[in-house]
């Protein structure tokens, strides 16, 4: 060990180990007996190193084997550290223990024994667990205590000894050696714990801890087990844990302790840590039995103590214990209130995370404001990876408890704008519901106001910058007149078009900024050209920023909305969105949860198994886009920026990639794959699509090749129809002219899906009818039907006419896909088609390829 | 309690007592993490910490920190750092003011002396002369 301490670095560390473990391997060889106990003592430390020391097994139980009690000492020790994972060189040592078990010798005993308890290799127990039985009672208390820990061991790994076991303990309990008294209470407390069967049984032993436990708190001064003024404070401890495990849920055990815990509470005193280690265990009881509202009273009053006490441990204990009985009993607790929330500033970073859970549960209706204030300025200090986690819970919180919108909103604001970064899509998608609300109106000047000041200071919280953005956009002109604060602090000054437009400039310039973002700031211009008369030439210069960009998303968006400002342009095209309401902002956010709720930070787009997804409704092709291009940003590891998702849009076309939960690609990559997450649930259909394309900015264009799309620009919905009336020609209107054979698609199971098909007013555009129909005699439920091409190949798909397919043919549904094949004439169409479908209470899924589509499509 | 441990404050390992199997490699790094957090604390801060679903309570006693870890929910944490306490007053009485030195060179009698007073992760002993009588009586039959 001098040799190890001397080196000086790692390397010549390992070599003097290397070289000590060869010695010991030679001399293991030669068998000699004198020294092997050093050797194995030396293994022990190389082993604590952390070298591989397994050649000194064998020696270990040559060890155990020696009639010398040094050997067999050093031999044991080996074996509980050195041996533990390998149940063969266990078996060897079985009859070593069980001799040993029966020595005359109450040491070698007590070493078997002890050696037992530590290796606890249940086969081994099983085997001795007589012998360990008989030596319960042997007379010599360090045998006796020896074996009670033994049998814990016994009880937890060969749970079918138990009963054997539980009078013989409870005998025990009679002992007056405290170690012995120790142990057993031990054994009683793992019963009641973990043994629920047998519990009955113990129960008979309450009535004799009681009697122990009295003895102790009134027995004079005893100098061994002294610790600082109270007698054995161990035992205390787990007397009154057992009694806890014993007497929970059962009324009769909870009255005999009564009396005693509340002798107990009240008497120790709580100046020293042993005391207060009792007062702690004895509330601990007090809350797991049920018992009479006094001693509760009594228990939250030591608390309340504890928490006002200097030492950060004994507060650290009282808050834990506090965040427990809160969900019991919340008013006791709510007297506590300012002293925790002064924990919530606390240096110490232990209590700090303990008061944040219990401010969290003490929210409600009447203290959600003040707490709220205390939890956002918790957030400016708190470690990133905390800020996430506290985002979500406020944002739960503020949802059930807040007292008006108008405070909702600036919570949601002023949570943004410490964290904007962290929070997840749900947050702003809420706040932008919340602003656009009717409800919203009369405070929409000043929250818009409010959003344009916190965008000016600092635009680098997304979150922040994609509703700010947004209200910008929609509520424009607002702006232009002044406002008065939020809790009345002055006024926002007007402000004119030109610094409106400079400041979305600004955000759209800065390195920074997501690709939603930029999105986003396109379409504000968009919208604002239409709200604001003076600038319309400015505005139409803004749009052609990205007419030439790398990103398709933005060159789509720049390209088309230019040329859709300066088209003849309808104003009602541009008006204001409708916003959800808060019912069907609730459902999203179920249908969320169960969804990919994993959305972390916006734009990363890391979700969960996509199966999960099939529940939901969600067949239209940007649903299925987003979660395509989600998997992808997963797959390709991209942070939040979303630029991921925008720039893999060429990888949605992927055949087995798209299969593996998505569904048919869109084209244009939806960049807004984190952001729509929690909109990608949402129930019923069409309106909902179109407002979670509009969130997230999804790719609902057209093939690229199209020169005004169905724009991705806020409109009026209306059951997904082009924007333009001079588009309604292709998807809308039933394809006329050449005819085609029909396919049938897929069969099987009763299920069947037909397809039509006709040529599309497009290049190279195929309009396809499916037909799904269900012969069996059981009825059909959420029927989804997903679709996947080849790269050559663009697919768009339509929602269908509803999901239930009624039994015996009847209650056919359609959904028309529109197919753009590049490789017309050259190459035919193949698709790979997924359906997945409920039907008598089970969940199907069937995967097959089609073939056998016309020439020429 | 599922280990004890002893680092000094340079974070290698004095004496180290797991009463549930983990590979080497595991417990290297278990160790380690937990002393550089230890080491990061300040006294003001409290004694425990949570920490890979254990609940971890340490002390630091000149420049051995003593580590106890537990699973959640379990124990008294206060109790425990009474044990500890116990623990270090044993070791005092049996090597006479104890120091880290006399924990690396004696290690086996540091682990014989741990290994009465806590078996299967459970504290059997606390009295000391209960707990020091196999030793002496070894060290008596070994001269």
């Amino acid at each position: 060990i001098r040799n190890v301490r001397a080196c000086k670095t790692a390397a010549e560390e390992r070599a003097v180990i290397s070289k000590e473990c060869a010695l010991i391997r030679t001399s293991f060889k030669e068998e000699d007996s004198t020294f092997r106990h050093r050797n194995v003592a030396k293994l022990l430390f190389v082993h604590m190193l952390g070298y591989p020391s397994h050649f000194g097994q064998m020696e270990c139980l040559k060890l155990v084997a020696s009639p010398r009690f040094l050997d067999k000492r050093v031999g044991y020790l080996g074996l509980s550290i050195l041996v533990q994972d390998s149940p063969e060189v266990l078996m060897l040592v079985t009859n070593s223990l069980s001799s040993d078990l029966s020595h005359r010798n109450p040491y070698v005993q007590g070493l078997a024994l002890s050696a037992l308890g530590n290796l606890s290799n249940p086969d081994m127990l099983r085997d001795l667990s007589g012998q360990v039985l008989k030596l319960l009672s042997n007379t010599n208390a360090n045998v006796r205590k020896k074996a009670a820990l033994c049998a814990i061991q016994i009880f937890r790994k060969v749970p079918d000894m138990v009963e054997d076991f539980v009078p013989v303990v409870i005998s025990m309990l009679q002992d007056r050696n405290h170690a012995v008294l120790l142990t057993a209470t031990t054994a009683l407390l793992e019963v009641g714990r973990e043994h629920p069967s047998f519990v009955r049984k113990a129960r008979k032993a309450v009535p004799q801890l009681v009697k122990v436990l009295k003895n102790l708190v009134l027995s004079g001064y005893a100098p061994e087990y002294d610790v600082n003024g109270i007698t054995d404070p161990f035992l205390h401890v787990q007397i009154l844990r057992a009694l806890g495990a014993l007497g929970k849920n059962h009324a009769g055990a909870a009255e005999a302790m009564n009396d005693i815990l509340a002798q107990v509470a009240t008497n120790t005193e709580g100046n020293r840590n042993s005391g207060n280690a009792i007062l702690y265990e004895c509330v601990r009881t007090i809350f797991s039995i049920d018992c009479e509202d006094a001693l509760r009273v009594l228990a939250i009053n030591i608390l309340g103590r504890f928490l006002q006490n200097r030492d950060n441990n004994i507060r650290y204990v009282a808050l834990t214990m506090l965040g427990k009985v809160v969900s019991v009993d919340k008013d006791a607790v709510q007297r506590h209130r300012d002293t925790i929330v002064d924990c919530l500033r606390d240096m110490d970073v232990s209590i700090r995370v303990r008061a944040v859970d219990l401010v969290f549960a003490l929210i409600s209706q009447s203290s959600i404001e003040v707490l709220s204030k205390e939890i956002l300025n918790f957030l400016v200090v708190a470690p990133p990876e905390q800020k996430k986690d506290l985002c979500s819970r406020l944002l739960d919180a503020a949802i059930n408890f807040s007292p008006s919108k108008q405070w909702h909103i600036h919570t949601l604001i002023s949570m943004m704008c410490i964290a904007g970064r962290n929070v997840t899509a749900d947050t702003w998608q809420m706040a932008t519901a919340l602003i656009g609300q009717p409800e919203a109106e009369e405070f929409r000047p000043q929250v818009v106001h409010r959003l344009f000041a916190a965008l000016n200071e600092d635009a680098s919280q997304t979150g922040l910058v994609y509703t700010a953005v947004w209200a910008i956009g929609e509520f424009g002109p607002v702006l232009l007149q002044p406002a008065e604060k939020f809790e009345g602090d002055g006024y926002y000054d007007a402000l004119s078009e030109a610094e409106v437009l400079e400041l979305l400039e600004k955000t759209r310039r800065r390195h920074d900024s997501t690709i939603i973002a930029r999105s986003m700031i396109m379409n504000a211009y968009a919208k604002l050209y239409v709200r604001f008369s003076e600038s319309q030439a400015h505005i139409s210069e803004l749009l052609h920023a990205y007419r030439s960009s790398m990103n398709l998303e933005l060159q789509a968006r720049s390209c088309e909305l230019s040329t859709l400002v300066a088209s003849q342009i309808d104003d009602s095209w541009l008006a204001q969105m409708p916003v959800p309401t808060d019912e069907e902002m609730a459902l999203r956010r179920v249908t969320a949860s169960q969804n990919s709720d994993e959305e972390s930070s916006l734009g990363g787009g890391s979700d969960s198994e996509e199966s999960s997804s099939e529940d939901s409704d969600a067949s239209s092709d940007d649903e299925a886009a987003k979660k395509a291009a989600r998997r992808k940003a997963k797959a390709a590891k991209k942070k939040a920026g979303g630029s991921g998702a925008g720039g893999s849009s060429n990888e949605l076309l992927q055949f087995d990639d798209i299969f593996g939960g998505g569904g048919g690609s869109g084209n244009g990559g939806a960049p807004a794959a984190g952001a729509t997450g929690a909109g990608a649930g949402a129930g019923s259909g069409n309106q909902m699509d179109l407002l979670a394309d509009i969130f997230g900015g999804g790719g609902g264009g057209a093939a690229p090749s199209a020169p005004a799309p169905a724009p991705s620009a806020p409109m009026p919905s209306s059951g997904g129809d082009d924007l333009l009336g001079m588009l309604g020609g292709g998807p809308a209107s039933q394809p006329v002219g050449e005819s085609f054979p029909t396919l049938n698609a897929f069969e099987k199971n009763g299920i069947k899906v037909t397809m039509n098909f006709a040529r599309g007013p497009g290049d190279k555009q195929v309009v396809v009818s499916a037909t799904y129909s269900n012969s069996n005699s059981a009825p059909v439920s959420n029927f989804l039907f997903q679709a996947a091409v080849p790269k050559f190949i663009s697919l768009k798909m339509e929602p269908p006419t509803g999901n239930a397919l009624a039994p015996f043919g009847g209650g056919q549904q359609q959904q028309r896909i529109n197919l753009v094949n590049s490789m017309q004439g050259t190459k035919p169409i193949v698709m790979k088609v997924k359906i997945s479908y409920s039907m008598g209470g089970q969940d199907l899924v069937e995967q097959a390829t089609v073939q056998g589509f016309p020439m020429g499509l | 309690i599922n280990f004890v441990l002893m680092v000094n404050k340079r974070g290698q390992p004095r004496l180290s007592s797991y009463y549930e199997w983990l590979s080497i490699e595991e417990r290297g790094a278990l160790e380690a993490e937990i002393i550089r957090k230890c080491l990061s604390r300040t006294e003001l801060q409290c004694s425990f910490m949570e920490f890979r679903g254990y609940k971890v309570i340490y002390r630091r006693y000149a420049s051995l920190f003593f580590i106890v870890g537990t699973g959640q929910d379990e124990e008294n944490e206060l109790g425990i750092l009474e044990f500890i306490h116990c623990l270090v007053e044993t070791l005092d009485k049996y090597f006479e003011n104890v120091c880290e030195l006399d924990i690396m060179f004696s290690l086996e009698k540091a682990h014989f002396i741990l290994d009465e007073m806590l078996q299967c992760g459970q504290i059997v002993e606390t009295n000391k002369a209960n707990i020091l009588k196999p030793l002496q009586l070894l060290d008596k039959v070994s001269r």
